[in-house]
């Protein structure tokens, strides 16, 4: 049985996708022993996102998301880990899942770090309150589930609009949560199928890394009027916030631990 | 005499540690996990209790997915108990260095 991670990147004018991607690899490679293949995509136009950073400054910038539903035809592995290119693994936690039972995998839940309820918008997708799953960490299997999830969610991003009048959401933009929340529903046989079983630790876009010592984060977050900190040891985290990634020092940093033996 | 800042500077230390104290938790607990015959494992004191006193050498066990995996007990035990070491060592480790820092958001100033 092949195992390996894949990562989504595609070029972008102001992000470095790419960077974070070869990043991201490393820190998997480290951790949890594993191939790595990033695949670089088509940027195609259409999608567009909002990010407000931690020095209050929103930037409206493409999103060029629309590759995660191909993730089954891309991966060469038997088992896959598909991860965003912002995932920053710290630890060995999702080896455990390899050579387990379970065919598809991803989250249910987020674990805001700084403890400040950044992500209390993102608990559920619709007007009726369906909650919401997270495709920036999906463990599957080469099985028949797994292909028709990604197959569900070719044909669910195919029909954009029409879903988002069925379910509830708005339609401004393709969502690949909510497109894997959908497909993960129904082929589930209309229920909520198995997920990980601990959150996804995660860094919202106005929090930042502020240092690097090895595999030690000092987070700096907003704490009504003041900063704050919280530290964390040896922790995967999503980094939503692109900026600090793309800070020089932070990423060096990382990319240091990363490429230290 | 204790003004109100310095109550207001005691309970913003005292939210701040109980914050760090949380994430520590959080972060040491999703580790406790072990694969073991394709099921998967929360490593935790009652699952050490019962294989250790388990006195049959193969049994069946419900996993975290309500599967039911035939379980090697002394190969699982010998596998939880090391996870289990491993992730309460890093905890009371970091859980001490919490303790010498009087707020983590003054590291901020450093």
């Amino acid at each position: 049985m092949t195992k390996g991670a894949l990562l989504l990147a595609t070029p972008h004018d102001t992000i470095d996708y790419i960077g974070f991607a070869e990043l991201a690899a490393k820190l998997v490679q480290k951790h949890l022993g594993i191939d790595t293949l990033i695949h670089i995509g088509e940027a195609k136009p259409g999608n567009a996102r909002s990010f407000r950073w931690h020095d209050d400054k929103t930037v409206r910038v493409p999103w060029y998301n629309s590759d995660r539903p191909l993730a089954y035809d891309l991966s060469p592995y038997d088992e896959t880990l598909l991860i965003d290119v912002d995932y920053l693994t710290f630890n060995d936690t999702l080896k455990q899942y390899f050579g387990s039972n379970n065919e598809f995998l991803c989250y249910d839940r987020v674990w805001d770090v700084t403890d400040t309820n950044s992500f209390v918008n993102d608990a559920t997708m619709t007007t009726a309150g369906n909650r919401m799953l997270w495709a920036t960490v999906v463990y599957f299997r080469k099985c028949e589930l797994a292909h028709n999830i990604f197959e569900m969610m070719k044909n669910v991003q195919a029909n954009w609009r029409y879903n988002s009048k069925f379910w509830g959401f708005t339609v401004d933009r393709f969502r690949n949560d909510y497109a894997l929340t959908i497909a993960h529903q129904l082929m589930n046989g209309y229920a909520n199928g198995p997920t990980f079983n601990h959150p996804l630790g995660s860094l919202s876009t106005t929090d930042t890394i502020y240092s690097v010592h090895d595999n030690e984060l000092l987070i700096k977050y907003k704490d009504g009027e003041k900063y704050n900190a919280v530290k964390l040891k040896g922790t995967n985290l999503h980094c939503m916030n692109k900026a600090c990634l793309q800070d020089p020092e932070i990423y060096g940093a990382l990319d240091a631990y990363a490429t230290k033996r | 005499m204790y003004i109100m800042e310095n109550f207001e500077e005691f309970a913003r230390r005292r939210l701040d540690h109980t914050r760090q104290r949380l994430a520590l938790k959080e972060q040491q607990e999703q580790r406790l996990t072990v694969t073991h015959n394709g099921g998967v494992f929360k490593v935790d004191i009652s699952l050490l209790a019962y294989l250790k006193t388990e006195p049959n050498s193969h049994v069946y066990l419900k996993d975290s997915y309500d599967n039911p995996i035939h379980v090697d007990r002394d190969k699982l035990l010998t596998d939880a108990r090391h996870r289990y070491n491993e992730v309460m060592n890093d905890w009371h480790n970091q859980h001490a260095e919490l303790k010498q820092v009087r707020r983590v958001g003054q590291l901020l100033d450093d």
